[in-house]
């Protein structure tokens, strides 16, 4: 990751940010988060949390997205090289994003897109289903 | 950003660029009254006019800082004023979100800032726009608008 410019390594953050906005599943809590915190559901410091977490979650994601459409296949170790994710939470988002249908292994131990990835973007303006899968991971512990 | 900030926005000669969002009913309007009024702002500041600040997608927001804005300002009209009853409270969760997501991509989130500008706030907005410009001079450059210019 010490190789990659400061400024480059903004910019594709910054990019993956953008295209998080774009997903229906960040969309779909920042629009409901007023109206979750005035019915009382959920208190303002407990959202907060919440989109923390989902957006670090959903800016990795799209990072790992493009660094496997640009140089992929790769394994986990070589992703979070790349991208400078740690990798633990590389691994976890590989598993997510191959249950979703959105990343294949390819050989031995690496991973490549399973397809375009723009259709797999307007996939994600769609469908939330990353997220109950990474929540499913993280509540119950689907991997054990 | 510190003292380093200080020096890496002053020693240059420095002008930032500021995008701002004015909705069109009372922020826009107070931008106008400063005109109108002759009141005198830094002209770092290009106004976007949108219908309402409820209108600014949070991917607006980023897509400025990503094309090299060193600051970006949202202004809405004051809690209760909106003339589409909420769309300033929204915006104001959005903004929230911003700032978190700034942070998060290593940003630093006092490039952003939202307010309420009413449009009998001329004075108001000037002085605002003096203030953002000096804390943009501040924090110096944006990382992404170097590598616009190299």
């Amino acid at each position: 990751m010490g190789e990659m410019p400061e400024r480059e390594e903004l910019g594709e953050k910054l990019q993956a940010a953008i295209d998080a906005f774009k997903d229906e599943r960040i969309r779909w809590f920042i629009g409901k988060s007023r109206a979750l915190i005035d019915a009382g559901l959920i208190s303002l410091e407990k959202m907060d949390e919440l989109v923390r977490l989902l957006m670090r979650d959903e800016i990795e994601r799209h990072r790992i997205l493009r660094e496997l459409e640009k140089n992929g296949p790769l394994t986990v170790d070589e992703l979070a090289e790349k991208t400078g994710i740690d990798k633990d939470r590389v691994e976890e988002h590989v598993k997510v994003m191959c249950i979703v249908g959105e990343v294949v292994r390819s050989g031995e131990d690496a991973y490549a897109v399973a397809g375009p990835v723009d259709e797999m973007m307007e996939e994600r303006r769609r469908c939330p289903c990353e997220t109950v899968v990474a929540l499913l991971h993280r509540l119950i512990g689907l991997w054990g | 950003m510190g003292s380093s900030g200080e020096e890496k926005g002053r020693g240059d000669g420095f002008e930032p660029l500021i995008v701002a969002f004015c909705c069109n009913w009372c922020s826009y309007a107070g931008a106008d009254l400063a005109g109108t009024s002759r009141i005198e702002y830094p002209p770092n500041v290009r106004i976007i006019r949108v219908m309402c600040s409820g209108r600014v997608d949070p991917i607006f927001i980023l897509e400025a800082f990503r094309l090299g804005a060193d600051g970006v300002l949202l202004t809405g009209c004051h809690p209760g004023d909106c003339h589409y009853i909420d769309g300033n409270l929204k915006a104001e969760m959005r903004a929230r979100y911003v700032k978190m997501c700034l942070e998060e991509v290593g940003l630093e989130p006092e490039r952003f800032r939202l307010e309420w500008i009413s449009a009998s706030e001329g004075v108001r907005f000037a002085q605002l726009i003096k203030e953002f410009t000096e804390t943009i001079k501040r924090l110096g450059p944006s990382p992404l608008r170097r590598g616009r210019n190299e």
